[in-house]
């Protein structure tokens, strides 16, 4: 069966925000924006309402796949390392890249994700200049300089 | 003393360090909940006051009124509560994962001049440090930090009109070493002394610093059961004298 491979610059990637904080969701935005990266944004606040976005279940149940998954901690519903341990137990969804976005320093967060098997971490930056570069840095190294595997 | 009376001091003292250990947690947990909890909205303002000055920025300085001068206020009111929270969090941190080992006093100093050492020969400062040195049973990374703070202490508030000296020299006391760095800098009147090592206390305004160096100095200081004084005179030096206890004989 021919798969294709997931396209740098030809049509848009797909990246899923899990992200509970509205002004979280508008800073990643617009650092998004300002990378030449092509891509549709998916946001979803809720833990479990992700959970159901990416198994698809019930209304989600067409959901399209991410490319790669952007994660926040601390989420309501269920929380950021549950919807990572879930991903990550599925044979087929551990596939797709889940990088960690906090505001926690934490070294418990860190090393619980990496557990968990975060295939990054990030913290969040503090000025709208340095999310800018994260989500640059951050999507030249998934898209451009990595391989993904197929959809 | 009866064995009652004595078994009822013990108790006494018993519960007060249970008491003292608890109280000294919570404490710990407060600075770092804080801190982290703290962070999460300042965040929000830092970013969005910072966007806001992007992107409406020229329309609000353009505008009559007093409205650019608000934008700075709360840009620079926001860095300023950055430093203080990041200043709360790497002080809290200080002592976790603490690991005492028998080492010599020399490799801490080894270590801080590593650090401070450009900033030292850009100066032309000199630093004695008074043979022997002792073997020292503490945390070394901790204690490579205090010799950092004190030191470049030293170099930060040197004299206008001198080279900066510095001399460490060590006493063999009872139970513990005692450490003095001694500088030939601008000094402070010996009334400050205590205050000097509280928490973003700052003596002058006109040295960059969230206030935390000699703070943190302190709490590395009581982690080895010891303690730290300052003895100073104005435009004469000051020296930093600390105990660092032998630990068990």
């Amino acid at each position: 069966m021919y798969m294709t491979p997931v396209p740098a610059a030809t049509s848009p990637v797909r990246i899923l925000l899990i992200e509970d904080n509205p002004g979280d969701q508008l800073l990643t935005r617009k650092a998004l924006a300002r990378t030449r990266l092509e891509h549709d944004l998916i946001v979803i606040s809720d833990g479990r309402a992700a959970l159901d976005f990416l198994f698809q279940r019930g209304e989600h149940s067409n959901a399209p796949r991410p490319d790669l998954i952007l994660l926040d901690l601390n989420l309501p519903s269920v929380d950021g390392p549950t919807v990572l341990a879930d991903l990550k137990h599925d044979d087929d969804l551990r596939r797709i890249p889940v990088i960690i976005l906090t505001s926690s320093e934490a070294e418990s967060d860190l090393v619980g994700s990496y557990t968990r098997h975060a295939n990054s971490y990030m913290v969040k930056p503090g000025t709208p200049d340095q999310f800018a570069e994260a989500m640059t840095s951050l999507s030249e190294y998934w898209f451009v300089h990595s391989r993904l595997c197929p959809r | 003393m009866t064995d009652e009376v004595h078994q009822e001091l013990k108790e006494q003292l018993d519960q007060k360090i249970a008491e003292l250990s608890r109280s000294n947690r919570e404490l710990e947990q407060f600075a770092y909940v804080a801190s982290h909890d703290l962070q999460e909205p300042l965040r929000m303002i830092a970013n969005f006051v910072e966007l806001l000055d992007t992107e409406y920025g020229d329309a609000i300085r353009n505008a009559p009124g007093d409205g650019g001068l608000y934008l700075d206020y709360v840009k620079g009111g926001a860095v300023r509560a950055k430093g203080l929270i990041d200043a709360l969090l790497v002080f809290s941190r200080v002592g976790r994962g603490m690991r005492r080992r028998y080492f010599p006093a020399r490799e801490a100093i080894d270590a801080a001049m590593l650090v401070l050492g450009p900033g030292l020969s850009e100066r032309n400062a000199r630093v004695h440090v008074l043979d022997p040195l002792p073997e020292i049973f503490a945390d070394s990374e901790m204690m490579a930090r205090l010799f950092t703070n004190v030191i470049g202490n030293s170099l930060k508030y040197r004299s206008p009109e001198r080279l900066p000296e510095i001399e460490i020299e060590v006493r063999d006391l009872e139970g513990s070493y005692m450490f003095l760095v001694r500088d030939n800098g601008v000094g402070f009147h010996q009334r400050d002394a205590e205050r000097i090592f509280d928490l973003f206390r700052r003596l002058r305004t006109d040295k960059n610093g969230a206030g935390i160096g000699l703070a943190i100095c302190q709490k590395i200081v009581l982690c080895h059961d010891g303690e730290i004084f300052a003895l100073s005179e104005e435009d004469q030096g000051t020296t930093i004298s600390f105990t660092i206890s032998k630990g068990a004989p």
